[in-house]
């Protein structure tokens, strides 16, 4: 042994302790990555690091909004709103971005399949394919006598058409049918009763200075609900100087639109048009509606049947409500009404939209906010009735073949049609899905589509909004998936020259574009087509002013069309169900999309799972019992009459139980729904449809009788239920921890009066000394980023929440992981039930306090401030004390309690892994993924800033406002977030901040934030106690 | 021998009266013979305890490769068991140092048998609190930069956050109480040197760094124990009130407030003076040293707790009171949340073992001397001011400002790991312990003897310069 000497004594000590550091350390630190650069010039002459945008149209929904795909390096990381397009006008919503994981959704069919025989699937190449699908096209021509049944989603544009060809040339003949649960049949045969037009009006808003919306949600999932958010902005928000008008809904359950009334009223399920035919009453029989509106003597007399009072037992609203609403209604002009949702799709559906219409028409309102004849394609949806008479002859073996695109009919039917059984008696079904949904699964044969970013095609919702999609990017390449469009025509031209010389086009590119040729004659005859094309796919298709509406008199008829003067019969039970499209998930469509899954439901704030509303007095008389019951109100020492306090509830699973079936849910206590109702979202409960949709909560429709509506033909998402409870517990991931603000006052609203007054809501705390250790503001540098959040304009409707994970890479942690309260979601809406019957959405994210209290107790600077009023974040620096988080107010921190960047842990996939692939592809190269044990928040979108600021000193000026903006403010339908420079008193932000309604949350604490709030603006008294809305009106 | 420094004062007569009539060999004897080969009874003990800390390292281990998701943490909860634990385990260090060090400045002469646990006892409890940041914090590996150290990126601390004064604070704390153990045992492990053999008799004879016992030994090792006590006695003040501004500094409601470093001191001693009494009254009854550490001494434990108990009691009464005379909606939801909202147990867990308990029964003498009555009221006390510690941390951070973040009790449940962890840091603390009490006098025989009567007749016979 060698003698210790002092150098001997040190080698040892260093390669001993080198050794023990790199052996112990190599399973803490993170994994070594290479970045390699490409030596090759990219084809699209794109630029690493620059984005591309291509302009689209969205296809989540059939409102069709513009789009912005945003590229880097080959894949769309990101949408945004089209500014150009008249519909969407720059913004977007959740539905919207989250389109990007169906894009690169892992349970995306990778190519097409086939039976294997043995009930599964076997994967076959694309020829093998369409060799299948033309020997059976050539059977169905000989044999299928013109049966065959194409059943899609709606669409408006070329497709629809190449479908129909197809149908009628390929297939031998047959019937197409669009197939949304989300119908606005009622709506057609409601205005086709009332003014002898089917279609659907155009319902403008903006111009309403009093809103009522029987049932319709219009801010969720009723026709555009972008384009209306915008419009219900404009007519309700606080403008300035005034409150331009008032919003009230009538439904039974309060849902997220209703939740921006400013007054509630709960009328019975399927009353809604009762009460819209009193307020006619009474308009009528008062005079109050412009001379040109007078209805005709056989309306009159009919009207005279429902007086307020004959009504309100019906509808158990009292007569004075219906009254004075009809008086505001008619005296402020003009006034708009609306009936959708659950009212639409009720036993008596059309009659409550004729009645709605009638109201509009006593008040003068068609022609003024109800525009026919303004080109609205939002009509065509194939009819409960049709799908009844669809699934008899499925049954008699009279469908010799089924194609199904965009449809998901064996999920998304009620149970009583007995659609997903009925399949299994025809021949041949042939689906277009590019997911294995509840219908796909039933197939025999997948031809897996493109997504809609990946294709070509267009969609017209409108007369004079034609919107092109464009591929955004090459097909992402884990998946094998064709355009439908090129699969139809290519089978078409493979079936003898007879029939390929209906298809000339050999791509469905192609037809696209003859069909646009045919489009450029009769919108712009002159000028090149090439030029034209080309400027459309720039701007996302071709905007022409849509016909501009007209009014139209109340058709002769329509007093024979109005509702029975009595609460329509439900069917057997004892609560009534309201079936409701969920807001995140539509009728079910997007809930493989795991942002989805994870953005809480806007009214419950719960996610990941399928709930049944139930109001507390129902449940305590059911003895169902939901966290905590009953909960002091610090505040005021007032029992307030719901529970308060329940960040994971834990309640009775309760089954609802109908002659169709069963369903179970844990209930969740809403304050906000009829003590004889319950309600159940759609979208959940799906028995395929990939891993983040499967088995997870429950499908209401499969409680729902086949019924149909007389008139309309619409099924029925009204019923009446046995409620029991299940004896079993379930805990709900909900995301809110009080659902009122408990007397705190910390999201501020001030009457229109006192805003009109410019009364300023901040409190003057100039007199208090400033902090001492009050970072000064550079002064050299001349931007201070900030951003403004009007109370007044937030709808809830969370776009922003989704936008923010796309844009920042932000992990989906799952349900067990909400449940404790670990979503990493940077910003969230807070919803809280105020005292005054109002709700309050109030957008939360890092306030990037000028005095930050995150960052003096951060041990290692990993906290910083940064010289343009941003806390830094340096997730490199962070050591993981959390120290931030509990001193942060407000609580917009996030820690990383996985390692969810990492896929794997020495060769073992990690469960905790949040992006399987190809959803990785989807991650913004600009934004860091963070890995495990550091603390992360809102940056403000620093990449943003410093592209933009890169830009304009590459041009030798400043960022000018409004160039560019955070994810949140650009995705936001009513313009709530606003985000610029303080420093440039021009800047939309500054202006906003100088608004008397400015303030800082939590201003007693000093913490000078850079994102402000600007208050609420609500009626000071109660609406209900009969003042404020009509004396703000006009 | 005795020396005629100030430290060590002429023996008066004693009220611990049975421990007067112990010669000085006697405690020698009694003392030492704990040093012999260990019994199969320790043996076990011993492997138990390894056992059990084994399920705190794998519980770590585990913890540490796949982060800190097991734990039970559950936003806004973000501090919870480990800090929780952290305090504690910082909080049971005080009443060493008080004992050896506060008391010996003061002259509590009933110090004298308890003072070497009490110390080894805070040397092993900041040992085991030391290891809680790091393994609170997400990135225990770069746990290192809260140091200030010279780095090429020219990045210091952060002096502002009490964190880093924490990292002083603790690491002061040990240094000094580690040294001051140390030179404590200096005589006493020469007389262990002289009594034992074999390696034992080497190693004490390393430790003992070559202690004859001379006077001139005696006077500097007066002095710098004195100097030691007058050093460490500020820094149980200070540890304490550092901690506790961990806590303090933060604008969370429950936190912020400026009652927090005398309240968490006194919290500290008074779990501390507990903790001491849990390790005492088995040990003298296990080694037969119930002649030195009397039901005197245990009294007197026991009215320490009481005074700080008292102390504690009033602090959370002051705390209520502050939250409603201030009006601050924060402060009243905060304090009525602990009232009665979903950790109310944790509350009311520890009203019932720091106040109600202590208050309705440390006031009587009789049960004051009632030995098994002590040891249970020490688990009891032991049990509530680590729940004090959760109320702080857990409720708090559960219900501060915004409303809608509130955390409620389905949400932080201490987890399986938490808990391994938790119960592993007591055998990491009893490891140390086990191993000090059969390898280091764990009595001090120096300072007994200074309270026993003078060794008239047997001068010269007692071993060790004694």
């Amino acid at each position: 042994m060698p003698e210790i000497d002092r150098r001997n004594f040190l080698k040892i000590v260093g390669v001993g302790g080198a050794a023990a550091g790199a052996t112990t350390l190599a399973g803490c630190s993170y994994p070594e990555t290479y970045l390699v650069s490409s030596l090759t010039h990219p084809a699209d002459d794109s630029i690493p690091g620059v984005p591309i945008y291509y302009a689209t149209t969205c296809r989540e929904c059939p409102a069709g909004c513009g789009l912005l795909a945003t590229v880097r390096e080959g894949r769309v990381i990101k949408v945004e709103g089209n500014p150009a397009h008249p519909i969407s006008r720059g913004t977007s919503c959740a539905l919207a971005q989250a389109s990007l994981q169906g894009l690169y959704n892992p349970d995306r069919i990778r190519g097409p399949l086939a039976r294997d025989g043995q009930g599964g699937f076997r994967q076959i190449t694309w020829d093998e394919a369409l060799k299948t699908l033309v020997d059976r096209l050539a059977e169905l021509r000989r044999t299928g006598r013109g049966r065959a049944v194409f059943l899609t989603g709606q669409l408006s544009g070329s497709l629809d058409k190449l479908i129909d060809t197809w149908l009628a040339r390929a297939a031998g003949g047959g019937r197409a049918l669009a197939w949304e649960p989300i119908t606005t049949g009622p709506l057609v045969a409601a205005t086709r009763l009332a003014f002898g037009v089917e279609e659907v009006p155009r319902f403008d808003f903006a111009r309403a200075r009093y809103l009522v919306s029987f049932g319709a949600d219009f801010l969720e999932t009723w026709l555009t609900p972008v384009e209306q958010a915008r419009g219900f902005a404009a007519m309700h928000a606080f403008d300035g100087r005034t409150r331009p008008g008032v919003f009230v809904a009538v439904e039974p359950r309060r849902s997220l639109t209703g939740s921006n009334a400013d007054e509630w009223i709960a009328p019975r399920a399927g009353t809604e048009g009762l009460v819209a035919l009193a307020m006619a009453h009474v308009i009528v029989n008062e005079n109050l509606g412009p001379s040109r509106a007078r209805p005709s003597d056989a309306l009159r007399r009919a009207l005279d049947a429902y007086s307020p009072q004959a009504v309100a037992a019906e509808a158990d609203v009292p007569a004075e409500t219906i009254e004075r609403l009809a008086r505001d209604f008619a005296q402020a002009r003009p006034s708009l009404a609306v009936g959708g949702g659950a009212a639409a799709q009720g036993p008596t559906a059309t009659a409550t939209l004729v009645a709605v219409h009638v109201l509009n028409a006593v008040a003068g309102n068609v022609g003024e906010t109800v525009l026919l004849g303004a080109g609205e394609r939002r009509g065509g949806i194939a009819s409960g009735k049709e799908m009844v008479d669809l699934v008899q002859a499925m049954n008699g073996g009279e469908v010799p073949a089924l194609f199904v695109y965009g449809a998901n009919p064996a999920y998304d039917t009620p149970a009583g049609l007995g659609f997903a059984d009925a399949m299994a008696k025809v021949p041949f079904k042939v689906s277009f899905s590019s997911y294995l949904d509840e219908t796909t699964a039933r197939c025999d044969l997948v031809l897996p589509d493109r997504h809609f970013l990946e294709s070509w095609g267009d969609a017209v919702p409108r007369d004079g909004v034609y919107g092109l999609v464009q591929p955004a990017m090459n097909p992402v390449a884990d998946f094998d998936a064709r355009p439908i469009g090129d699969v139809l025509i290519g089978s078409a031209r493979a079936s003898g020259e007879a029939i390929a010389a209906a298809f000339p086009q050999e791509s469905f590119e192609a037809y696209l574009k003859a069909e646009w040729q045919a489009l450029k004659e009769r919108v712009e005859p002159r000028g090149d087509f090439e030029a034209w094309w080309r400027q459309a796919l720039q701007r996302g298709g071709v905007f022409v002013d849509p016909p501009s509406g007209r009014r139209a008199d109340l058709s002769a008829e329509v007093a024979r069309a109005l509702p029975p003067l009595a609460a329509p019969s439900l069917g057997e039970g004892d609560l009534t169900l309201v079936v409701y499209p969920s807001p995140n998930f539509r009728d079910g469509r997007g809930a493989n999309r795991p942002w989805l899954q994870e953005l809480p439901d806007p009214v419950t704030k719960i996610t990941w799972w399928s709930w049944v509303e139930m109001h507390p007095e129902t449940a305590a008389r059911l003895g169902v019992r939901v966290g905590q019951e009953v909960q002091l109100d610090e505040g005021r020492g007032v029992l307030l009459p719901f529970p308060t306090n329940r960040s994971a509830i834990v309640s009775d699973v309760v089954a609802l139980e109908t002659p169709q079936g069963r369903i179970e849910a844990p209930v969740y206590l809403n304050p906000h729904i009829r003590p004889d109702t319950v309600a159940v979202a759609l979208g959940q409960g799906h028995e395929q449809f990939g891993r983040y949709a499967q088995n997870r909560g429950t499908n209401p429709m499969r409680v729902l009788p086949a019924t149909v509506e007389a008139e309309s033909g619409a099924f029925t998402f009204v019923t009446k239920v046995k409620v029991s409870k299940t004896g079993t517990r379930r805990g709900l991931a909900s995301i809110a921890g009080a659902d009122d603000q408990r007397g705190r006052n910390i999201y501020k609203s001030i009457s229109v009066a006192d805003a009109e007054k410019g009364t300023v809501v901040a409190h003057d705390l100039s007199a208090i000394p400033g902090p001492a250790m009050l970072p000064p503001v550079a002064q050299d540098v001349p931007y201070h980023w900030g951003m403004t959040i009007d109370l007044d304009r937030c709808t809830g409707c969370q776009a922003c929440v989704v936008a923010c994970y796309a844009e920042n890479n932000l992990p989906v942690v799952g349900e067990a992981q909400v449940a404790r309260g670990r979503e990493m979601s940077w910003i969230r809406i807070e919803r809280y039930w105020e005292p005054d019957g109002t709700v309050t959405h109030a957008p939360m994210l890092c306030l990037h306090c000028g005095n930050a209290p995150c960052e003096p107790v951060c041990p290692v600077f990993a906290a910083y401030h940064n010289p343009e009023g941003l806390n830094g974040q340096v997730y490199n620096r962070c050591v993981g004390t959390r120290y931030c988080g509990n001193n942060c107010p407000y609580k917009v921190r996030y820690f990383n309690w996985y390692d969810y960047s990492r896929e794997s842990y020495n060769g073992k996939p990690n469960p905790a892994y949040a992006f399987p692939a190809p959803l990785h592809l989807q991650l913004n190269p600009s934004v860091t993924v963070r890995g495990v044990g550091v603390m992360e928040k809102c940056t403000m979108c620093i990449q943003r800033i410093n592209a933009a600021k890169d830009l304009a000193k590459d041009q030798g000026r400043r960022v000018r406002d409004g160039e560019f903006q955070t994810a949140c403010a650009q995705a936001c339908p009513t313009e709530a977030i606003v985000f610029g420079n303080l420093k440039d008193p021009e800047s939309r932000v500054a202006k906003l901040r100088a608004s008397p309604r400015n303030y800082a949350v939590l201003e007693e604490l000093e913490t000078v934030p850079s994102v402000t709030h600007l208050a609420k603006v609500t009626f000071a008294e109660a609406p209900a106690a009969g003042r404020g809305p009509e004396a703000k009106a006009h | 021998m005795a020396t005629t420094t100030i430290g060590t004062p002429a023996p008066k007569t004693t009220t611990f009266e049975t421990m007067s009539r112990l010669s000085y060999r006697a405690v020698n004897e009694t003392v030492l013979q704990a040093l012999k080969a260990p019994g199969r009874g320790w043996y076990i003990l011993f492997l138990i305890d390894l056992a059990v800390l084994a399920v705190g390292v794998l519980a770590f281990a585990n913890q540490l490769t796949t982060g800190l998701g097991v734990a039970g943490y559950a936003p806004p909860v973000m501090w919870a068991t480990y800090i929780t634990t952290f305090v504690f385990w910082v909080g049971i260090a005080h009443s060493g140092t008080l004992i050896s060090a506060i008391l010996y400045l003061f002259r509590a002469r009933w110090r004298t048998s308890v003072y070497r646990v009490a110390e080894a006892m805070t040397v092993f409890a900041v040992m085991t609190a030391g290891l809680f940041p790091l393994i609170h914090v997400g990135r225990p590996w770069v746990a290192y930069w809260l140091l200030p150290y010279p780095s090429q990126g020219h990045v210091w601390p952060n002096f502002k956050s009490p964190l880093v004064w924490d990292v002083f604070a603790v690491s002061t704390y040990f240094t000094v109480s580690a040294t001051f153990f140390v030179v404590g045992l200096i005589p006493d492990i020469a007389a262990a040197r002289d009594a034992s053999t074999g390696w034992r008799r080497r190693l004490y004879g390393i430790l003992a760094l070559g202690w004859r016992g001379s006077n001139r030994e005696w006077h500097h090792y007066s002095r710098a124990y004195m100097f030691l006590a007058a050093f460490a006695t500020p820094l149980v003040l200070s540890v304490h009130s550092v901690v506790s501004w961990d806590f303090a500094m933060g604008i969370v409601p429950g936190w912020h407030a400026t009652i927090f470093a005398p309240y968490f001191v006194a919290g500290a001693i008074f779990s501390g003076c507990a903790m001491v009494l849990t390790l005492v009254i088995p040990a003298r009854k296990i080694f037969g040293v119930e002649e030195i550490i009397t039901v005197d001494h245990l009294e007197a434990l026991a009215k320490l707790c009481l005074f700080t108990g008292t102390i504690v009691g009033f602090s959370y009464s002051v705390e209520f009171f502050t939250a409603w005379y201030s009006g601050n909606p924060f402060e009243r939801g905060q304090f009525w949340f602990r009232a009665t909202g979903d950790y109310a147990v944790g509350f009311w867990t520890m009203v019932t073992c720091n106040v109600i308990i202590p208050q309705l029964t440390l006031w009587f003498k009789p049960l004051r001397r009632n030995i098994p009555f002590l040891f249970f009221i020490s688990i009891v006390i032991n049990i509530g001011m680590w729940f004090e510690r959760y109320v702080i941390i857990v409720l708090s951070l559960g219900h501060d400002f915004v409303p809608f973040a509130f955390g409620s009790r389905t949400q932080y449940v201490i987890s399986p790991t938490e808990l391994a962890i938790l119960v592993g840091s007591f055998a990491w603390f009893g490891m140390f312990f086990l191993l000090f009490i059969k390898f280091l006098p764990w009595v001090s025989l120096t300072e007994v003897k200074e309270v026993l009567p003078p060794p008239l007749k047997e001068r010269t016979a007692a071993g060790g310069g004694h």
